[in-house]
């Protein structure tokens, strides 16, 4: 098992003294086999305190967490011979806006340094930030230059570089998308998948965009005031009527099909449909 | 004159032109969406409108004045700006403060600020939390308060920068009410967005892409262009998709493309 989360919840204490659980009782498991999988929630559900827990960035105020067989709770951390750097090796998180966190002069001594962090000497660091480079789509022209002067996209790539270089076994995204144009989100997810489906890396990523859940996610994670409340496969998922109570909206084409059959007095089918077999049972309907 | 009258502005940044020869007019009480790839334009647009930017040429009338270094102060008076990240924008300990702040530096008299912050709090359903702080608000709440305190200002024009991007769908949601509720109390809306959904519901479209304005005109008429769209880097929705496949494959009807117009609309 990569990650197990046995009963893990958190507490923040407030300036004031009060104590906010950000995530409460959770238990769930991502599996050595890789997968895409998508966390959901409306914003303060505690996705993000969630996925800190997988990397050890948080240390539950309860219950056990376990990453590649290293188990962090209360205890174990206080241990003098407990280490984070493995496991930050093992699961590699990228935060909403990564490239806020760009700091070298040039694009490859930036990407190569999380590798010479590891231990790494220099000319594997520099081997590893050069796969990672090509992985993001950034060929030798931009290893000399200035972190600073890309656009937004490219600092994303950048900066996921920077992680993939490390060569994570899970890979965490916290809103990778944010703040790109259509297009450019498109790309980055495309980018994602295809690393996705070259690698073994197992994907995490939190997103409010219910259209990029429905193209990219296997498995779907829903949070709801602190409790995860579905786990599981998207279909399922877009059929519970709970969807609503959490605050989550339905994917565009989704919603577009069932008011299409809605509106040809036609049962609406049980998995998604393509747009031809739409413009069929249009044609069809229009017809009789 | 229109309300806003954009006349051949033209905008570079040290590295590269950002607008080019753009002219644009803004009648009072319309709301219009300008949308375009990252890089288009869109903002540096609206920081020129609100004189946090000069334009290298061109010049911008806000009803009738000039905008320049002298008037400057006066025409950011008549308006507002929502930017897209809330947390940016706060200044004050509780909302109440923090809606207070604009009054302050109006010089608004003590009572009377009193009654606009009761007044703007309510009409963007807030009251109940104006003695929170503000972080302990969701992104939708947030920008809501953002909202009361510029409309507090009493602004005849609100700018929405992307206000919705960052947002879950609830609190996008929320805000796109607020912004229906203004249009409806005929403020004029100038919202910058690469969402065509939200574009969808405005009464004008400006396609930016590279600094000037490649299309303009009702939603319905540049919403349904697939080749306009492509050269933004934008797609068409999913049911405007579906339309344009049934015009193609000559099956639409006057009754499917008002129902799939009107269905849109929802999303």
């Amino acid at each position: 098992m990569a990650i197990r989360l046995d009963t893990v919840s958190h507490q923040y204490k407030g300036i004031d003294g009060s104590i906010f659980e950000a995530i409460s009782k959770i238990s769930l498991e991502i599996g050595d086999k890789k997968e895409m999988i998508a966390l959901v929630g409306e914003t303060g559900s505690g996705k993000s305190t969630l996925v800190q827990h997988f990397n050890a960035l948080l240390t539950p105020s309860s219950g056990t967490v376990e990453v590649m067989g290293i188990k962090i709770n209360q205890e174990s951390v206080k241990a003098k011979n407990f280490k984070k750097t493995p496991i930050r090796q093992h699961v590699g998180l990228v935060f909403q806006f990564p490239e806020y966190q760009l700091f070298e002069e040039t694009v490859l001594k930036d990407v190569s340094f999380g590798p010479k962090n590891m231990g790494l000497k220099e000319v594997a660091a520099i081997q590893k930030a050069k796969k990672a480079l090509s992985q993001v789509g950034l060929d030798e022209s931009y290893y000399q230059r200035s972190p600073f002067q890309l656009s937004g996209g490219e600092k994303k790539r950048v900066s996921i570089a920077g992680i993939l270089a490390m060569e994570p076994d899970i890979l965490i995204l916290d809103e990778p998308t944010s703040g790109l144009d259509p297009a450019g989100q498109k790309t980055l997810m495309d980018l994602f998948l295809s690393i996705y489906q070259s690698t073994q890396t197992t994907m995490v990523f939190i997103t409010h965009d219910m259209n990029v859940v429905y193209r990219y996610a296997e498995r779907i994670l829903v949070m709801h005031k602190a409790k995860l409340v579905f786990d599981g496969s998207p279909d399922v998922l877009y059929a519970m009527p709970e969807v609503k109570t959490w605050n989550l909206d339905l994917p565009d084409w989704l919603k577009l099909e069932r008011f299409v059959f809605q509106q040809l007095g036609q049962e609406v089918p049980k998995s998604p449909q393509s747009i031809e077999t739409l413009l069929e049972a249009i044609n069809a309907g229009v017809r009789s | 004159m229109s309300f806003i009258e954009i006349k051949d502005i033209s905008f570079k940044y040290p590295s590269k032109e950002a607008i080019s020869h753009l002219s644009l007019s803004i009648e009072k009480g319309e709301w219009i969406a300008v949308v375009g790839p990252n890089g288009s334009g869109k903002s540096t647009l609206a920081k020129l409108i609100i004189g946090l930017l000069t334009p290298q040429s061109g010049e911008i009338f806000v009803e009738g004045q000039k905008l320049s270094n002298d008037s400057v102060y006066d025409i950011r008076q008549k308006i507002g700006i929502i930017f897209q990240n809330p947390d940016n924008q706060f200044v004050g300990v509780t909302v109440r403060d923090d809606i207070a702040f604009g009054l302050e530096n109006l010089q608004v008299p003590y009572l009377e600020m009193l009654e606009r912050i009761d007044t703007y709090a309510a009409k963007l359903k807030m009251t109940e939390f104006l003695d929170k702080e503000p972080s302990a608000l969701s992104g939708g709440q947030k920008q809501r308060v953002a909202i009361a305190g510029a409309l507090a200002m009493q602004p005849e024009v609100m700018i929405f920068d992307e206000a919705t991007s960052m947002l879950d769908p609830k609190g996008r949601l929320e805000t796109l009410q607020a912004m229906n509720e203004l249009r409806e109390q005929k403020t004029t809306l100038l919202t910058i967005t690469h969402d065509l959904k939200e574009a969808l519901k405005a009464d004008r479209v400006i396609v930016l892409c590279e600094g000037s304005v490649l299309a303009s005109g009702k939603p319905r008429h540049i919403l349904t262009q697939s080749e306009v769209l492509k050269k933004a880097k934008l797609a068409l929705l999913e049911p405007l998709d579906l339309m344009e496949r049934m015009k193609e494959q000559k099956m639409s009807t006057a009754e499917w493309e008002a129902k799939l117009w009107q269905f849109a609309l929802t999303l």
